[in-house]
């Protein structure tokens, strides 16, 4: 049964199947996307094309002979249908792209994920909400495939075209904390944490959970281990909202744990985390967290998997 | 952990403002709607053969003026202006009330009633107005209400909300599923796999169909290829991936396989809310969402 579920969980996790045959973009290229294509606000003009075909139509009747006055008029009155027609196309195409985006995140396909959002930005542009849809969305997979100053570099464009009461906020500063401590800029993931948490706009769990798991990985990441096993107490119960991907809270709470010499909370936490997840998923995510491998001994405490 | 009794259709204690709206939406008639939609197709049809009647007569007893021609196209303009204006009012009013819809909202339950009995709607918007009434239902707790709406929509042509139809075939199979009627939630699975869905739409229909296994007692089918179906839970929102966790642990108890059904209870409480929020009621949609999809908030 354990193989059974191992295997699926390869499947569902391919980041270990694929071979080297793929090279994200790097973080130049991400910011020259980005900066090729910002967000467009709808134009005036654009609601004024068809109006302008309709006056076109009465100006041709109105200037044809009396004869085909009633005739006259048609192309531009089929055009200005037609125009209608196009644009409305255009934004299902854009809305239909968006949905692919999310459910190849859904599915943790990140590289077709990112392949998707990088071929359609362009498109988005005219779209606003559309374009921020599909930065987050190349951040998120950016993020899933290891290219985390590439991510950033997303969020942070995110975070600027965002207003600033927007919920989503605090759930971009806390991945900003996480991004930054991967890439050992610690004063900036402590300033991110920093706005994370002065965000109140967004209380909800998901947010809190987001933020509960980057504050643990800044004590794991940072050696800082003082108030660990009380922050652990206080994160654990938060980590439900964010589905499986709780084990990586759970899997820090356990080195926490370990750390301030609580190992039976250890083991408890750790059979916790895997199983949501394989630990080889885990560790892969939080390099991290290897040293519970050989801490925290499969079995150590409740069989976690099947 | 219960998965059975406590999936708390009437828990409102997620904030939620239950409070009774001034103007009450009317108790929800197939019947009626039916002949709204007649008058409205009677109403824009009537349009559309006075204009081409216009324009017949005017080219027959040769009013082919300029002036005349002037005056057919602003009265054209107007008359297409006027038609279309109801429809994108209520179109414009059903996009701004989405979340308080979602939350069951008295003020989005006036504006739902209101839309509804607005005359002169294209049909399909009306539809969409309805499935709206729907969803305010659902979220208010009034499930009778909601699946009566969703059942009457279902036998309509939806046109351009025909993309909601799988949304309101799961209303009625999950509901129905909830108040433990499985024969009443046999059609609306049945259709569902008679039709492409959407990957939030296919987790949330295998999991109805897990709930369905259940309640028939047939977990051999329920434990059929049980890791895939552990990986799709995982792609549902937490306490609704518990809810399914609950249903395979049940089974994997009932075909003898203690330690597997240890495991899926362990994940199923690593998954279910710990804010007192309980397992949420049936939803019309947003049950995945991952960053990205949250950003039209």
């Amino acid at each position: 049964m354990s193989d059974a579920w191992a295997s699926d969980q390869q499947r569902v996790y391919p980041v270990y199947a694929e071979e080297g045959r793929f090279t994200p973009p790097s973080l130049d290229a991400v910011q020259a996307l980005l900066a090729a294509y910002p967000p467009i606000p709808p134009g005036v003009w654009r609601r004024w094309v068809p109006i302008g075909l309709v006056v076109l139509a009465l100006g041709i009747g109105l200037l044809s002979p009396p004869a085909l006055a009633w005739l006259t008029p048609w192309p531009a009155l089929i055009a200005a249908f037609l125009y209608v027609r196009w644009q409305a196309g255009a934004q299902r195409q854009r809305a239909s792209s968006a949905q692919r985006l999310r459910d190849l995140l859904l599915l943790r396909r990140y590289r077709d994920a990112m392949r998707l959002a990088w071929r359609t930005l362009p498109r988005m542009t005219a779209a606003p909400t559309l374009w921020a849809q599909g930065v987050g969305a190349l951040g998120e997979a950016l993020d899933g495939v290891g290219e985390y100053p590439a991510a950033e570099a997303c969020y942070e464009a995110l975070t600027d075209v965002l207003p600033a009461d927007h919920p989503l906020r605090r759930r971009l500063a806390a991945s900003r904390a996480t991004l930054a401590l991967r890439d050992d800029r610690l004063a900036d993931a402590d300033d991110a944490l920093r706005r994370a948490r002065s965000v109140a706009t967004d209380t909800s769990p998901i947010a809190d959970a987001e933020l509960a798991v980057a504050t643990l990985y800044q004590r794991v990441h940072t050696h800082h281990v003082a108030d660990g096993g009380q922050l652990a107490d206080e994160s654990r119960p938060k980590l439900w909202a964010l589905g499986v991907a709780g084990a990586y809270g759970h899997a820090m709470a356990a080195l926490c744990y370990r750390r301030v010499g609580r190992t039976d909370d250890a083991a408890t936490a750790w059979d916790d985390a895997r199983a949501l997840l394989p630990e080889r998923v885990i560790v892969h995510r939080y390099p991290e967290l290897a040293e519970l491998l050989d801490a925290e001994p499969a079995g150590a405490g409740e069989a976690a998997t099947p | 952990m219960s998965d059975r009794g406590t999936l708390g259709l009437d828990a409102r204690d997620d904030g939620r403002d239950t409070a009774a709206p001034s103007t009450t939406p009317e108790p929800f008639d197939a019947a009626t709607m039916r002949q709204r939609l007649a008058w409205d197709r009677a109403w824009r049809w009537g349009l559309l053969m006075l204009a081409l009647a216009g324009f017949v007569a005017a080219a027959v007893l040769g009013l082919g003026g300029p002036i005349a021609l002037g005056v057919a196209v602003v009265l054209l303009g107007v008359g297409w202006f006027m038609a279309i204006r109801p429809s994108a009012a209520v179109l414009m009013e059903l996009a701004t009330i989405g979340p308080d819809t979602a939350a069951g909202r008295p003020e989005a339950g006036e504006v739902l009633a209101a839309a509804v009995e607005r005359f002169g709607l294209s049909p399909w918007v009306r539809l969409l107005a309805y499935r709206g009434l729907a969803a305010w239902r659902l979220a208010r707790g009034e499930t009778g209400e909601a699946v009566a709406i969703a059942a009457a929509l279902c036998g309509q042509r939806l046109g351009p909300g025909e993309v909601h139809r799988a949304e309101l075939l799961l209303l009625i199979a999950d509901t129905e599923l909830r108040h433990g009627r499985p024969a009443a939630a046999y059609p609306a699975l049945a259709s569902l796999y008679a039709m492409p869905v959407s990957l939030p739409a296919a987790v949330r229909r295998l999991k109805a169909q897990t709930r369905y296994e259940s309640a028939i007692g047939r977990w051999d089918c329920v434990m059929y290829r049980w890791p895939q179906k552990v990986a799709m839970a995982d792609l549902l929102e937490p306490a609704t991936a518990a809810e399914m966790h609950g249903d395979l642990a049940a089974a994997a108890e009932a075909t003898g396989q203690p330690g597997l059904a240890a495991w899926l209870r362990r994940r199923q409480a690593l998954l279910t809310p710990t804010d007192g929020s309980g397992p949420p009621p049936a939803r019309m949609a947003g049950d995945l969402s991952p960053l990205s999809s949250r950003l039209d908030d």
